[in-house]
């Protein structure tokens, strides 16, 4: 073995090993041509390092002349593949370049196999043998073949279609590739044309080493090419890793939406389809496979919701951009859920509604919470409206009591002195003036109490009616429901706000629909019904009304109803009247009660305009 | 009769109207009426006959009629109380009895009747 052998020996089997990995890449991924591209070089640069190894080893003119030919072909191939590399690898050149190159490399394979012994040489006269690292090697003599500027001219199309498209590359940015496989192709293929060039030209007795140049390009876009593998597995993983990342968060998100009981679900307004969860299905009531549209929803919605819920999809889509809801569904086996649904609107660039994307959650165990909190606030409201009066006529009592007590020891007295044979008069007539002025002290308490209910602070501002009788209705409404009473309330929307004080005026209406009920407890369960009615009388005042379907006020107690102690009801303490009618004059109002005509009583009282309204 | 059968009441009620009124039925009825505008006032006075009975308002101001009635108990001897109230409660009821009462009216009760009960009471007291 001699170094010679060794080294290219070395330099072949070094390529052929590249072009097996490469090309088994390229077998794994067929559409990766840069890698058989890569791989068809080197398997070049091996053939032509063999054909060199050979003609260094020849011992005829004739095994270095066909030596030599077939290391044409390996050219041939190498300068081929090298174009094809270059071309995807960079992803430049100009293709008349590259095709000018291929084609002229093949043109010259004709005078190589047609022409005198090889592309190189007409003919080869004899083997000169010089040493090289200590060893003697083949050198040809001969006639130049002059058809060898084709394939000469070939490699300079090639380094001149390289060094073009490296130039396109470093400007696009890629100037690491552009440096590293443009740059050393342009310079190794150089040296080795120049060196060929010396040789065959017969300038020079050397024997042809480019196989040395070539395997050092073939490493350099072996070194390249697998640092993009690397890249690309190391992209691979973070990929995976994301995907696995995104997949945890689909998960944890899915957990949240399942934990907070929430169906989910996408609109698309153009086609008016809609995707929901299974979840969202089973909230609504429909099956996994049935095709849901807004007609589908909205006939599940409880009718008194479907036009609000309606609106409130349009204001979103017309721009608002999100809307949250509250509606009932009915479900198809009769149940009845309640629903708070959240969606946002997605716009395109032209700001058309494109989707809604949405969540909704059965929220029945609040809204029945809700329910019981508001009844036991009626309750409460009651109580309160009991305790009221009851610390009142407790009050009352007192304060009344005194002077009626001595009232009526005075008049016991007086009795007893009368029966005395000489009455003592200036006596009686004591008692007298002293009975006299205990009945105006019974009389100054009850104004002392109006007077006291007027002095209290009457913190007023306006009022709407509508939301004045909203709240009482809210209160009394379980109440209602339970005695069969129906309650109507008929208040113009465009009515003037009131001058009043909520909770006095509260407590007025409270107090005549609850008399109202009182009154419709004798009625059959259909003819249970209490209207509350606002209207506009005059510029300056409003008058409001409370009807009911009872039997009315006897006419001889008509003109007595708000007479303080006044009661019809066996533990009725007959102040619930004076004390609203005193409410209601505090606010400048009037309060007078009447019987209809087809039955029932009606009790009407005004309230004044607040000035700001009036003032428009 | 003479002088030492007259019986003598204590008044305690902080209306002086209804003082005034009690007073001039308990004189028309032969019973002689000392009023106090309040329990305090009642305790300071020091110079009073004894007193066959006393007849005592609930709601006073300061000390209420069942403190003084307390009060007097535990102090030991003293005339038989009854109670007159503008309140009749069954809580307040029980209370006054509790404390030591003979008898329990409101202030609507018939005049007759507070007159027999005070009649009642001081005999028994003399008795004894």
């Amino acid at each position: 073995m001699s170094w010679v052998t060794i080294i290219w020996s070395t330099i072949a089997s070094a390529c052929i090993t590249l072009a097996g990995i490469y090309l088994l890449v390229w077998c794994r991924n067929r559409t990766a041509w840069v890698n058989l591209l890569f791989s068809l070089t080197a398997v070049a640069a091996a053939g032509f390092a063999f054909s060199e190894l050979s003609m260094m080893l020849a011992e005829t003119p004739g095994q270095f002349g066909t030596a030599l030919r077939w290391g044409q072909v390996s050219i041939w191939l190498w300068t081929v593949s090298l174009v094809g590399f270059v071309w995807l690898y960079l992803k430049a050149g100009r293709p008349w370049l590259a095709w000018a190159t291929c084609g002229l490399r093949t043109f010259a394979l004709l005078p190589n196999f047609l022409v005198g012994q090889n592309l190189n040489y007409r003919e080869i006269t004899a083997l000169r043998h010089i040493p090289l690292l200590g060893e003697s090697v083949a050198v040809a003599e001969g006639v130049p073949n002059p058809w060898m500027v084709l394939g000469q001219l070939s490699l300079v199309l090639l380094v001149i279609f390289v060094g073009d498209a490296s130039v396109t590359a470093w400007r696009r940015g890629d100037r690491r590739k552009a440096l590293m496989v443009g740059g050393s192709v342009v310079l190794l293929v150089l040296v080795g044309l120049v060196e060929s060039m010396l040789i065959f030209w017969g300038k020079v007795q050397a024997p042809l080493t480019v196989s040395p140049f070539y395997l050092c390009l073939v490493l350099v876009m072996a070194y390249e090419l697998g640092r993009d593998v690397l890249l690309a597995s190391q992209l691979v993983g973070e990929l995976q890793a994301s995907e696995a990342g995104l997949r945890e968060n689909e998960e944890r998100m899915s957990l949240a939406v399942d934990a907070a009981n929430f169906g989910i679900w996408i609109r698309d307004l153009a086609r008016n389809e809609i995707w929901a969860s299974d979840k969202w299905r089973k909230l609504f009531g429909f099956a996994p496979s049935e095709r849901l549209d807004l007609g589908a929803i909205l006939q599940r919605l409880h009718p008194d919701d479907r036009e609000g819920f309606r609106q409130t999809v349009g204001a979103a889509v017309a721009g608002e951009g999100r809307y949250e809801a509250e509606f009932r569904v009915m479900l198809p086996n009769g149940g009845i859920r309640w629903i708070t649904s959240h969606g946002r609107v997605e716009f395109d660039a032209t700001g058309q509604p494109v989707r809604i994307r949405g969540a909704s959650r059965d929220v029945t165990a609040d809204k029945q919470a809700e329910l019981e909190t508001q009844l036991l606030r009626q309750q409460v409201a009651h109580v309160g409206r009991v305790t009221m009066m009851g610390q009142l006529a407790t009050a009352l009592a007192h304060e009344i009591n005194q002077p009626l007590g001595a009232i009526l020891r005075n008049a016991e007295a007086a009795e007893l002195f009368m029966q005395e044979a000489s009455p003592d008069l200036d006596e009686i007539r004591a008692i007298i003036a002293d009975i006299r002025e205990d009945d105006q002290r019974a009389g100054s308490v009850i104004d002392r109490m109006r007077g006291l209910l007027k002095r209290q602070n009457l913190s007023t501002r306006p009022i709407h009616v509508g939301e004045l009788v909203g709240d009482v209705r809210a209160l009394v409404r379980v109440d209602a429901a339970a005695r069969h009473v129906k309650l109507d309330v008929g208040v113009p929307g465009d009515l003037p706000p009131v001058r009043g004080d909520r909770v006095h005026l509260q407590q007025v209406l409270l107090n005549l629909i609850l008399n109202g009920m009182d009154a419709l407890s004798g009625a059959s369960l259909e003819d249970r019904r209490i209207s509350v009615t606002a209207l506009l009388d005059g510029a300056q005042t409003v008058e409001i009304a409370v009807s009911d379907t009872g039997t009315g006020i006897p006419d001889d107690k008509l003109a007595h109803v708000f007479d303080p102690f006044f009661t019809t009801k066996p533990d009725g303490m007959g102040m619930g009247l004076p004390i609203s009618r005193t409410i209601i004059e505090a606010h400048g109002g009037r309060f007078w009660a009447e019987n209809n005509k087809s039955g029932g009583a009606t009790f009407r009282f005004t309230l004044p305009i607040a000035e700001e309204a009036a003032a428009k | 009769m003479s002088k030492t059968t007259l019986i003598y009441v204590a008044v305690v009620d902080d209306d002086e109207h209804l003082c005034r009124s009690l007073g001039r039925l308990l004189r028309a009825g032969g019973i002689q009426p000392i009023t106090y505008a309040s329990a305090e006032a009642f305790l300071a006075d020091t110079k009073h006959p004894q007193f066959d009975c006393l007849l005592l308002d609930i709601q006073l101001d300061g000390m209420s009629g069942i403190e003084l009635a307390r009060r007097l108990t535990a102090e030991g001897c003293h005339p038989p109380i009854i109670f007159i109230t503008a309140h009749d409660n069954p809580d307040i009821r029980a209370e006054a009895e509790a404390a030591g009462c003979t008898a329990y009216f409101r202030k609507s009760d018939s005049g007759a009747e507070v007159l027999d009960a005070i009649r009642r009471a001081g005999g028994l007291n003399r008795t004894i």
